[in-house]
């Protein structure tokens, strides 16, 4: 049963008074910030992280304000994609809205934010607005790099090559364009360099979209094209295109072949009329293009100075605070933690829930809880068979993210990969209601 | 010839490792994860508050001593699981015991309404 706000803030009330085994003292938060501060937060940008930091500061702050800044009125889940290139969904079943902010007294902002003030503390925005703050969270996710491919513009990619990434969407085109393609055509897939977000997702759309053909085009083919020489379970996607996906007429061949490796993997320029991209060291003609190009933070990142020269947003991994510019939090695929930290959506939602909570205490100038973040990560070989991958991170003595050595990793090859496809559904459900309920 | 050598290296060395790495992990100990983070992170696959939308278990309204019982045998690998197992190492058992408390009191079994 659906858990209404009601609930949800009353099941956060009995926090506070309760005594817990093992906790230490600073663990238990005051339920609102001291008195004096009346800017509260404002986040920028409502994805995973972003709606995850702000229902987690209403549970525990229920007088707080929260203004949650989105230039889009609907969001693209990006982890539900996977069901439209399976046929399962359409992109609307994924596409979800904003209401259920305001029911939880958080302020939703239909705009585009432009400038942070540090000094100020404010954030300006494209329709003229400045907000205050005591903390800001920026969340932007990431932003292309379009000059990366010569030939590539924004233009192209959206009517002609889609990415298909990230929320805007364009899964359902890149799905029309396979089903419009002839019987014997090539789906090129192009990966950029780590790193990018949703690190194993090309590999397993490379997967699904063999399924699809399988069934109705089994002699077309699909070349990924990637620029780093190994990827995220790798053996187990391997293992599967082998045995899975053969290519009609071939023993041994896969429907899917892999060039890795930046000299061989990396797209270096398309000519939109012909359908050519080229690597360092071969060109290959396709059907259709899907060609996701290298990516850095978000704009609004870049433009107030988060990022360093990696193009991503250095970030304190206890509070998430940028080590750049103080009370500014980065959260999601633009922040790097000082370790190789998953861009997913379920590790964006956890590392949100302890910066939320780290906010709070800093709010009440109390030390941060010791965190613990998880990142649980399925994909899918076919609709009905899932591999995942788990990794539990913490703090080692000096304050380094560090991913724990003796947990975590990949399922059994030979376990119940029709029972972690059910689970990979289960967790996109879960996910989505607690980010969009 | 030389997987001959690289075997007859590689006890030594494994030895050394360990020789090396146990005093080393025991100077420094993880602390405690705070309660409510470990829980919220089980709520992004079980369900907000324990309550799932899917076929992954709820946990809400679970005994106290079944969760402790049941991510400690997770942990051991005496429970079948998919992907548990893998979590529950990273859990220590004063954490584990911890989390089933807090599930118990964040999620009854009746909200007596």
């Amino acid at each position: 049963m659906a858990l209404n706000r009601r609930d949800f803030l009353k099941l956060s009330g009995s926090v506070a008074g309760l005594s817990l085994a093992g906790c230490v003292e600073e663990t238990v938060i005051k339920p609102e910030p001291a008195p004096e501060l009346t800017s509260g937060v404002v986040i920028i940008g409502g994805g995973f992280a972003g709606i995850a930091a702000a229902k987690q500061l209403r549970r525990h702050a229920p007088k707080l304000k929260i203004t949650l800044i989105e230039a889009n009125p609907r969001y693209i889940a990006a982890p539900g994609m996977r069901w439209v290139l399976s046929g399962q969904r359409s992109q609307d079943s994924i596409t979800y809205q904003y209401n259920h902010l305001r029911e939880y007294g958080i302020d939703f902002v239909l705009d585009r934010a432009q400038a942070i003030d540090p000094v100020a503390k404010t954030v300006s925005t494209e329709g003229g607005k400045s907000f205050p703050y005591d903390r800001l969270i920026v969340s932007p996710g990431i932003e292309f790099d379009f000059t990366a491919i010569e030939g590539l513009t924004p233009e192209i990619s959206r009517t002609r090559f889609p990415h298909a990434w990230r929320a805007d969407g364009q899964i359902d085109l890149l799905f029309q364009q396979i089903q419009a393609m002839p019987s014997r055509g090539r789906v090129l897939i192009s990966v950029p360099p780590r790193p990018f977000s949703a690190v194993d997702a090309p590999y397993e759309r490379a997967s699904l979209i063999a399924h699809y053909l399988q069934q109705h085009k089994p002699k077309a083919e699909i070349v990924l094209l990637d620029a780093n020489e190994d990827f995220p379970k790798q053996a187990l996607f391997e293992a599967s295109w082998k045995k899975d996906y053969r290519r009609r007429g071939y023993r041994r061949r896969s429907m899917i072949t892999r060039h890795g490796g930046a000299n061989l993997g990396t797209v270096r320029s398309v000519d939109p009329n012909t359908q050519v991209v080229m690597t360092d060291s071969e060109e290959f003609k396709a059907d259709v293009l899907n060609l996701i190009p290298p990516q850095r933070a978000g704009k609004i990142a870049v433009t107030a100075g988060l990022t360093d020269a990696s193009g991503w947003c250095p970030v304190n991994p206890r509070t998430w605070e940028s080590t750049l510019i103080a009370n500014v939090h980065v959260l999601g695929d633009a922040a790097y933690p000082g370790a190789p930290f998953p861009k997913t959506a379920f590790a964006a939602n956890s590392a949100a829930k302890s910066c939320a909570q780290a906010i709070i205490a800093l709010l009440n100038q109390r030390t941060p809880p010791e965190p613990i973040w998880i990142n649980t990560s399925y994909s899918l070989l076919s609709p009905k068979h899932g591999v995942s991958e788990a990794t539990v991170y913490r703090l080692d003595a000096q304050g380094r993210l560090v991913a724990m050595p003796d947990a975590g990793g990949l399922s059994d090859p030979k376990g119940k990969l029709a029972l972690e496809a059910v689970y990979a559904e289960s967790w996109y459900n879960n996910l989505i209601h607690e980010t969009f309920q | 010839m030389r997987m001959a050598m690289l075997y007859q290296l590689k006890w030594p060395l494994i030895s050394l490792f360990c020789v090396l790495s146990a005093p080393l992990a025991a100077a420094t100990p993880m602390p405690a994860a705070d309660t409510r983070l470990l829980a919220y992170n089980c709520f992004s696959c079980h369900g907000e508050n324990g309550t799932s939308q899917g076929r992954t278990p709820s946990l809400r309204g679970l005994p106290v001593n079944y969760l402790e019982l049941t991510l400690k045998d997770y942990k051991a690998g005496t429970r079948p699981a998919t992907i548990m197992q893998r979590i529950a190492a990273g859990l220590s058992d004063a954490e584990i015991a911890a989390i089933a408390q807090f599930l118990v009191s964040e999620s009854p079994a009746e909200k007596g309404e």
